[in-house]
């Protein structure tokens, strides 16, 4: 025994870097009691829900105007009827809330409305200004510009820097490191509750506190340079926003343009086949069916809103500085709002990259 | 002093041009749409032609202008320089696999620890 005791005194160094252990298991407890993890599934739930009555909704709007076009084209084929482009065609759309349709030019009926679809004219949202600080450097001295050389931007240029800006966040966060983390954790938690003797239980509980500190400092850091770069970036964002939904709205301009013209081209294509003899019903339901597949690309093209998605990217960016300003350690919830910000500069760039509408 | 114009500025600058045109186009249209085939309609689609290229330059004219404000410039510098330091941030960051090494190695003590009491209690 007194072997056995003497063995034990030799390992004090040992004992003393235990104790600081437990001194720090003790704290880590102590923080766990308030534990930043919080995981809001019901509002997920509920905005699931939310989302699929809305898709339900809007399924069904689109298969009522199909099948009213449908029982119309039967009725102009077999009739030859006269056709017009509706009021909702127009040069400039955003003036109306009338869908663009193709109707007979004797139409009495009131043409469809193009509630869900249309782009109602609304003021410029703007996110609160509180939100960013003042910068440290004013944005135009010329430390702020570090290629003075550059005079003009194209738009892939402008789309470039906010997408580089979201990779670097999301390299910051590293979610996928920090599920690794918690994977980990979970594995060495449980290979330390297989210690045997007396002393099990608390060293497992000890265990899983002191790597969720060693977690937490982990996320202090990222969270540190998320701060520092969120805040900084604050009015960059916004000002790149603003530039870039207006360069999209002119280009959903210009596609409008061009569909209007096609949509006029065809029309009048459709006049001269109506009057021109031997020409078979498939022949002239072809006809009309080109018209129509043009004023549902121009439909779809004004349905989209580029003002709206550079707004919502901004938007999420200052939510994402908001998140991190007023974080205590709520990684989750970080890597959350950093998604969303990457999401929307994805959505930016999709709407930039938009394909022609079929002619 | 003279201010730059911000990009509200250029964007209701764009609009109120646009719009004009816009108006004089459906009024050619509308009278295109009645004449008969011939040379004064075909007359009409052509001036109509001619204003929506015109609506195009307008809005390639905006967008030169948009992109060379100073401020658009300055806010994508900045978000280049802030994107190239935090890549370089991310790499330096810890990663998990090197922290649970060390917190691997102090768990490791405490099992010592256990085995030591409890060799010590057994004998």
């Amino acid at each position: 025994l007194f072997d056995r005791i003497a063995v034990v005194q030799a390992e004090r160094p040992l004992l003393r870097q235990f104790a600081a252990v437990l001194i720090a298991v003790g704290t880590g407890a102590l923080l766990t009691a308030c534990s930043p993890y919080v995981y809001s599934d019901s509002v997920q739930t509920l905005n699931s829900k939310m989302h699929a009555i809305d898709s339900s909704y809007q399924g069904n709007a689109q298969k009522i105007v199909a099948e009213r076009q449908l029982t119309d084209r039967i009725k102009w084929v077999s009739g030859r009827t006269a056709l017009k482009l509706g009021p909702g065609c127009a040069i400039d759309p955003d003036t109306t809330a009338e869908a663009c349709t193709l109707t007979s030019t004797a139409a009495k009926k009131p043409a469809l409305v193009a509630v869900e679809t249309a782009i109602k004219p609304a003021p410029k949202p703007k996110s609160a200004p509180q939100v960013c600080k003042p910068p440290p450097v004013p944005m135009s001295s010329p430390q702020a510009q570090s290629n003075p050389a550059v005079k003009e931007l194209t738009p892939t240029q402008l789309i470039m820097r906010l997408d580089n800006y979201a990779a670097a966040l999301a390299a910051v966060t590293k979610a996928q490191d920090r599920a690794d983390f918690d994977n980990a954790a979970a594995r060495v938690s449980a290979a330390v509750a297989t210690l045997a003797g007396p002393y099990g239980p608390p060293a497992k509980a000890g265990s899983s506190a002191l790597l969720w500190l060693v977690g937490q400092d982990l996320d202090h850091r990222r969270l540190e340079e998320l701060r520092n770069a969120t805040e900084t970036a604050c009015q960059p964002v916004h000002d790149l926003s603003d530039a870039l939904g207006a360069i999209l709205k002119n280009q959903r301009g210009d596609r409008l343009d061009g569909l209007f013209e096609l949509m006029r081209s065809k029309i009048l294509a459709l006049h001269d086949l109506r009057t021109t003899p031997h020409v078979t019903d498939a022949a002239y339901a072809a006809a009309i069916d080109d018209v129509q597949a043009t004023v549902d690309a121009y439909e779809t093209v004004r349905g989209t809103d580029p003002k709206g998605a550079a707004q919502a990217l901004s938007n999420a960016h200052d939510a994402l500085i908001l998140a991190v300003r007023n974080n205590d350690g709520q990684i989750d919830a970080l890597i959350n709002a950093t998604q969303v910000f990457a999401q929307s500069t994805d959505a930016m760039a999709a709407a930039a990259a938009t394909p022609s509408a079929k002619k | 002093v003279n201010q730059p114009p911000t990009v509200d500025n250029i964007e209701n600058a764009c609009n109120t041009a646009l719009a004009a045109l816009g108006k004089a186009i459906t009024q050619i249209e509308a009278e295109a749409d009645q004449a008969k085939p011939g040379p004064h309609r075909d007359q009409l689609e052509m001036r109509s032609e001619d204003l929506m290229d015109e609506r195009r330059a307008i809005r390639a004219a905006a967008n030169k202008a948009i992109l060379s404000l100073p401020g658009v410039i300055a806010a994508a510098a900045i978000l280049d320089r802030m994107s190239g330091d935090m890549m370089a941030t991310a790499q330096e960051l810890p990663n998990a696999t090197g922290s649970l090494g060390k917190v691997t190695a102090l768990l490791s003590l405490g099992q010592q620890f256990n085995d030591i009491i409890a060799k010590a209690r057994s004998t």
